[in-house]
């Protein structure tokens, strides 16, 4: 089987925002300009939230998106089917032409992964249109390609040979919030190898 | 008089959906998903939940009433419930994107794993059977009611599609594993016991209304539902406290702290406390004890009220304490807006309308059988 | 494909047919709201293109490529391969910039006051015109160096050809105000130039000390090298903690305008423990000179009649005398200390600079370095210790002009590395390799007359230079200054040392770049003449006479260097698009061009400019064709086929030239330093009358803060912080970078919470109060405030509520000061805070 899944490496992020940004122009560019164009996050219309948070007194920055969950509660929720486990990439997906906007998806994810679209009023979620069709066309999303900082990688967990899955033997990693049972696919670092 | 009131509630019955489809048309999104008009929804759902409940007292236990006040008033009764379910279903299809394929599209996904789809698909049940239900009712005429015969079997039917519909609503944000304070099971004995109450309170306050002349009937009502919210509202309180202690030793308690000794005590101290159980009981207490019609109807608008509230806490204030993805609390803020205001405001007239309409043209009173085009007076 | 109707449509069709029911009528005609994100599915990802080039929205210039999806430029990534690869979010912004609504569309003309940014559109003729008029005017009247150009580092490679084009010397870049301090440090040390001309050898590196400084932000090729080695270990000190500390590095909060007590402590421990790098320092630096009394190196003339000056005396171990330090087979002594007999018969007690050096570093015994710096000895005495167990680097600095003792500061971090022999070996502090670019202009003599000779073989005759030989504004004040802006505007001020009258700000800002607002303010309202050239509506805007619009980097061709890189190589930028619709932007090196063609017409055509380029279409073809002879020049430089580095250059966007080649200076090669070794006692510095040894000073440009609610102020860049990128629209939602930060201990001291607001007053010019937004985090140590640096707009051509009007521009609170000689102005400052809401 196929899991493709992120990793965020928060040994190396150094908040340049290059992936939240670009996310954004690349997937929503109708909402570049647009004064309030993420109003469920307050946020710029992209599918990167970032979180300054403290560790231990020590100051840390986590990016997240949707962590592709293996046991995924938005797609329980959803009452269309329009929330699916892509077949080919085992990637969360959202058939629009079946989502009718109910938001279930929305507030069953204990990630906040999704935020609603103000003008279509469906839900928005990595990996966003032109991320998709780039990594149909064998490219990597965007958000991987434009970190500087190399703290990104997207690839096949299943495939012991990815570079992902190399990363996820060479470094002490962690998946947020296990304990719900989402079994979120998504790998933070927080020790690179 | 009664044109008046018919053109009155004709006009509410063509402003509400006016306004609900006007509000659709401008609502917002918001930092949370499911704010004020899933609020409206769930709300006019339990009071046909729990006006069903009521009835079934009658349709299904075979239980008249003091007076004989529920067989007399069964009819009555069976309208409240249906005038209740259209404004729930409308808001909640507003709600969506795409209201006019929404229905459609679950039903036919079978997306057996989805609350909401289970939703769709009792509403439709409880849709054929609220019709039939209501044909039968009106052109039985009398209580409505013959031993084991059809009536009986529609009546434990919307039973228990209706004690399911309540679970099953209560379940959708009871299986939210984002929200702390929904999970679980306390979210469908709550609706239940709240459904009682908001759906007793309203018939009490329905019938008492339209029967305000007939002193009689009055003290009857009084005799029936005094009673049934008091114990309601004890059973609420119970199942509540049992949820609080319960929340303390766990996430949830992220919410409910907040609502218990936090950002949202002042509401729950006064609204659901003080005014929904103390000042309720006591109302209701002394309705019952003086046979005051007056005492219960406050009861009633109290209760009604206060139920709106307790809705509005168990769906937005709950969902506004969320876990971040670093596993610490955060707020998320939200205030209604225009356009959802409006649209509860729809859902209300369509409400009213719908029940003043049914009783100037339905044949609902005891001894009333329909003369024209099947149903009507 | 589902007719897609509008919120309006429906409310129609809802409204006549009540159709909010159950009932699925027609289920794919109607549908409530537009459906984006199925036709946005259908609409990308047909056509994806990637153009290369390198990014302009700071001075970096790291390599990119531009992705066009069906024709809109939709993102840019980092060029793989690229010496210098991309990018930041200020890069990610590029898409915004093209046709951001701030955008400068049209010449504009004052119609109101100075600052009241009341303007007029004109057309290029008359702005031209007019310009070149009241240039003249002011020529007649002041001569030609009062004209005076300052800019940044858009378009600097053309700025020489500026300063000929009219005559005068007076082209003064931002330096003073970023690293000036650390490029004379360099100079004295090192004998080298500007920040990258060494710069650590990040691929290789094991362990990188950074002082003040956000490594990696300015340049993300910096980041990008650092980030693709895996074993480094980097320790950054620093008030505020600097971005990459959120990761694995190690941040060490010190008081702000300390660096140089903790470098000094640090070189204390490890001169004391030996664990400097004896060999080195014997060989390569000028550690065992000996130096007589007076601080003067005691050389060859000291000792012998007709004696070189130029030959410094070490005192050789083996043979027990002093001699020359370059005599084969010596062993210079570190320590020596003692009498020699000068030729005059007396006797001088010498010291090696060694042994002054050490001298001056016991000042600072951790213990004390703790009191001054607040980190802890334990803390100092580690890093050190680590500094040499793993053969670290200490980075040379990059934004350095913050506390008025920043040069002592770079001396210091440069010393460090000489004493830990890191200098030119892998992972170590290395020189660049020249790329031996041709330079705009180049002076030659021929025949007994000098000519300005271009890189496209034009020559222009010595009588056009004008004042051009004169000494520069800042030169007369600063002797040794690489530019200090401040100096420009004391002459505009006094007429001291002579008038500037005329000013061209070229993609810069003034008003959020150099110290202290009003003082600048006063200065622009005595011009007469201010010509602003730029993309964005930046503050200086308001106060010129004349905005005229320039290019985005997207709208241009461009052949250079690659900075940020140990090796020499060159990358090409096309042209990718025109500018937007209703934009008549035209490229800075036009409009100076055509002014000059209007005010000094023999000039422009003496620098081979033609009445043809007036046409904006001939000129782009001239643009084109200096990258052409640029690209040839380099073929012929480094004597590689054209073509092959044409193919090169298109095809991967950039060429390596020569690979960093490691152990050559000062090993092969000597340094620029009068010893032509690492000079860890300056005798540069020591003619200039400054002392040769850095040492600590408390911070000379604001008083102190001392009270509970008195705090530093401090400013420093990152990823997202150039003064174009802030004005793009996603920065709207970065709060960190519109607010001031403070500690939560302080918040919690001061009765502040997160996002409240507070009043900051100057405690450098008290009475000057500012507002702001607090973002409490344990980003930034106890007692300091810090902002980023081209914060807090005031145009009045931004939207009222526009967000850049947010947080601190921190020389609304400093006073001016510059480090004598040197030249670097000191952008810190010191303030009062009271909270208002
Ligand atoms: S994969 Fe694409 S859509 Fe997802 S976060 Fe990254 S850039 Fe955004
Ligand atoms: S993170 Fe959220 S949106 Fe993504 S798969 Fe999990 S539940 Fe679904
Ligand atoms: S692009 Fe990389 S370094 Fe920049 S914020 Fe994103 S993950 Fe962090």
């Amino acid at each position: 089987m196929v899991r493709l899944a992120h990793l965020w490496d928060m040994s190396r992020c150094v908040a340049c925002m290059a992936c939240v940004i670009a996310c954004n122009s690349a997937n929503f560019p109708e909402y570049m300009r647009s004064s309030n164009p993420n109003p469920q996050w307050s946020w710029l219309a992209s599918n990167i939230k970032v979180w300054w948070i403290s560790v231990g007194g020590r100051p840390r920055v986590l990016l997240t998106q949707c962590m592709q969950c293996d046991n995924a509660p938005c797609v329980k929720a959803c009452p269309t089917k329009a929330s699916h486990y892509d077949p080919k990439t085992g990637l969360v997906t959202i058939d629009y032409r079946l989502c009718i906007g109910c938001k279930a998806c929305v507030v069953a994810c204990p990630y906040g992964a999704r935020w609603m679209d103000p003008e279509s009023h469906m839900p928005n979620k990595c990996l966003g249109p032109e991320c998709s069709s780039r990594i149909e066309n064998g490219l990597k999303p965007v958000c991987v390609t434009v970190c500087p900082a190399n703290a990104r990688d997207f690839g096949d967990l299943d495939d012991p040979e990815s570079s992902i899955s190399r990363r996820v033997r060479e470094s002490t990693t962690i998946r947020l919030r296990e304990e719900l049972g989402t079994k979120p696919r998504n790998v933070v670092v927080l020790r690179g190898g | 008089m009664r044109s008046l009131l018919l053109v009155i509630s004709i006009i509410a019955l063509v402003l509400g959906p006016a306004l609900i489809a006007y509000g659709y048309t401008i609502k917002e999104v918001h930092a949370i998903s499911w704010g004020l008009i899933v609020v409206g929804y769930t709300f006019f759902a339990l009071v046909t939940v729990g006006a069903t409940i009521v009835n079934s007292l009658y349709s299904v236990f075979g239980y008249k009433g003091p007076g004989e006040v529920l067989e007399r008033n069964f009819k009555y009764g069976v309208w409240f419930a249906i005038s209740a379910i259209i404004p729930a279903w409308l808001l909640i299809l507003a709600d969506l994107a795409k209201p006019l394929e929404g229905f459609f599209r679950i039903i036919v996904s079978f997306a057996f794993e989805s609350r909401i789809y289970w939703m769709a698909v009792l509403y439709a049940i409880l849709a054929i059977l609220l019709v039939v239900e209501l044909i039968y009712a009106l052109r039985l005429g009398g209580g409505a009611k013959s031993k084991l015969t059809l009536g009986l079997a529609i009546a434990v039917l919307i039973l228990l599609v209706d004690v399911l519909l309540a679970s099953n609503l209560a379940q959708v944000f009871g299986s939210m594993v984002a929200v702390p304070g929904w999970i679980g099971i306390h979210m469908a004995v709550l609706f239940l016991a709240g459904a009682v109450i908001v759906g007793a309170s309203g018939q009490a306050l329905y019938i008492s209304l339209y029967k305000w002349r007939d002193k009689s009937t009055l003290d009857y009502v009084t005799q029936f539902y005094s009673p049934i919210l008091v114990l309601a509202t004890l059973l609420y309180v119970f199942l509540l406290g049992w949820t609080i202690v319960t929340a303390w030793y766990s996430p949830a308690w992220i919410s409910w702290g907040e609502i218990v000794r936090g950002a949202f005590a002042t509401g729950f101290w006064v609204v659901e406390v003080l005014l929904g159980v103390v000042i309720a009981i006591a109302l209701a207490a002394y309705a019952l004890l003086r046979r005051n019609s007056i005492a219960l109807m406050l009861t009633s608008v109290i209760l009604f009220v206060v139920s709106l509230y307790r809705v509005y806490s168990l769906i937005v204030h709950h969902q506004s304490i969320a876990l971040s993805p670093a596993g610490l609390p955060m707020i998320l803020y939200y205030t209604p807006d225009a356009a959802e205001i409006l649209m509860i405001l729809g859902g209300f007239l369509v409400f009213l309308a719908l029940l003043l309409l049914g009783t100037l043209l339905l044949p609902l009173g005891y001894e009333e059988k329909p003369r024209r085009l099947w149903i009507f007076k | 494909m589902a007719l897609r109707i509008s919120r309006r449509d429906f409310v129609k069709i809802a409204g006549t047919a009540l159709a909010l029911s159950s009932i699925p009528v027609s289920i794919s005609v109607v549908s409530g709201f537009r459906q984006p994100s199925v036709s946005r599915l259908e609409a990308i990802g047909s056509q994806r293109e990637a153009v290369r080039t390198f990014c302009g929205m700071c001075g970096a210039l790291c390599g990119i490529q531009v992705v066009k999806v069906d024709g809109r430029i939709a993102y840019v990534e980092p060029l793989d391969g690229h010496p210098q690869r991309g990018l930041c979010g200020r890069s990610a912004s590029t898409v915004w910039l093209w046709d951001s609504p701030l955008r400068l569309r049209k010449p504009l003309k004052r119609v109101g006051e100075r600052g009241e940014a009341r303007f007029q559109e004109v057309d290029w003729d008359t702005a031209l015109n007019e310009i070149a008029a009241k240039l003249r005017e002011v020529v007649a009247k002041y001569g030609y160096k009062s004209i005076a150009i300052t800019h940044h580092d858009v378009w600097s490679y053309y700025m020489p050809l500026f300063s000929y084009l009219f005559g005068t010397p007076n082209v003064i870049s931002h330096v003073g105000m970023c690293h000036a301090s650390g490029t004379v440090a360099r100079g004295h040390i090192l004998g080298a130039g500007g920040p990258p001309s060494v710069d650590p050898d990040y691929e290789n590196a094991s362990y990188i000390l950074f002082v003040s400084r956000t490594p990696g932000t300015a340049s993300m090729g910096v980041l990008n090298r650092l980030r693709g080695n895996r074993k480094v270990r980097i320790v950054v000190v620093d008030p505020r903690m600097p971005e990459i500390g959120l990761g694995d590095a190690e941040w060490i909060p010190i008081i702000p305008g300390t660096d140089a007590a903790f470098l000094l402590s640090l070189a204390h421990v490890i001169i004391e423990e030996r664990l400097y790098d004896e060999t080195f320092l014997k060989y390569y630096s000028n550690a065992p000179f000996l130096i007589k009394p007076d601080g003067k190196p005691l050389t060859e003339a000291d000792l012998v009649e007709e004696g070189d000056a130029r030959k410094y005396m070490v005192w050789d171990a083996k043979t027990k005398k002093p001699v020359d330090h370059k005599t084969p087979g010596i062993d210079p002594d570190l320590l020596y200390e003692g009498d020699v007999t000068l030729k005059d018969g007396t006797v001088a007690r010498v010291r090696t600079a060694f042994q002054l050096f050490r001298e001056r570093c016991s000042k600072y015994k951790p213990e004390e370095a703790s009191r001054i710096t607040g980190v802890p000895a334990e803390t100092i005495r580690r890093i050190a210790r680590e500094l040499a167990l793993y053969k670290g680097v200490v980075d040379d600095t990059w934004f350095i002009s913050k506390n008025g003792n920043d040069y002592d500061d770079v001396r210091a971090a440069l010393i460090l590395n000489v004493l830990l022999g890191n200098i030119d070996k892998p992972g170590g502090l290395c020189f660049q390799e020249s790329a031996r670019f041709p330079a705009v202009i180049t002076v030659v003599t021929r025949d007994g007359k000098r000519y300005a000779r271009t890189f496209y073989d034009v020559e222009m005759p010595e009588e056009l230079f004008g004042d051009v030989g004169a000494t520069r504004v800042d030169r007369t004040k600063y002797r040794a200054t690489p530019a200090t802006f401040d100096a420009i505007l004391d002459a505009i001020l006094t007429g001291d040392p002579y008038p500037v009258k005329a000013l061209f700000v070229i993609g810069t800002t003034p008003i959020h770049r150099d110290m202290d607002v009003d003082k600048i303010k006063e200065a622009l309202g005595k011009l007469d003449l201010l010509v602003v050239i730029d993309i964005l509506p930046q503050d200086i805007v308001d106060y010129a006479d004349y905005v005229l619009p320039d290019t985005t980097y997207l709208e241009r061709d461009e052949f250079t260097t690659v900075k940020w890189t140990l090796h020499a190589a060159v990358h090409l930028q096309k042209k990718i698009t025109e500018p937007p619709e209703g934009c008549d932007a035209r490229s800075a090196l036009w409009i100076m061009f055509e002014i000059a063609r209007r005010a000094f017409p023999e000039r422009a055509r003496a620098l081979g400019w033609r009445d043809e380029y007036a046409d904006y279409h001939k000129f782009e073809e001239f643009e084109e064709s200096l990258s052409e002879i640029l690209v040839r020049k380099v073929a012929d430089t480094w004597k590689i086929p054209l073509e092959t580095l044409r193919k090169e250059l298109e095809e991967k966007g950039y060429y390596i030239l020569k690979s960093k080649e490691y152990m050559v200076r000062p090993y092969r090669v000597a340094l620029g330093t009068p010893s032509g070794k690492c000079e860890i006692y300056s005798l540069t510095a020591l003619g200039l009358g400054l002392d040769p040894l850095p040492d600590y000073r408390p911070p000379p440009a604001y008083p102190l803060p001392k009270a509970d609610d008195e705090f530093y102020l401090v400013n420093g860049k990152g990823p997202l912080i150039s003064a174009h990128a802030l004005l793009m629209e996603p920065m709207r939602f970065f709060k960190h970078l519109w607010s001031v930060w403070m500690n939560p201990r302080d918040a919690e001291r001061l009765g502040i919470k997160d996002g409240d607001i507070v009043e900051l007053e100057s405690l450098a010019k008290p009475g000057k109060r500012v507002k702001a937004r607090v973002w409490v985090t344990e980003m930034v140590r106890e007692k300091v405030l810090f902002t980023y640096s081209y914060v807090g707009r005031r145009s009045k051509l931004l939207p009222e509520n526009h967000f850049a009007r947010g947080g601190v521009n921190i020389h609304e609170l400093n006073k001016a000061y510059v480090i004598p000689i040197v030249g670097g102005g000191a952008s810190n400052t010191s303030v009062r805070v009271r909270r208002v809401t």
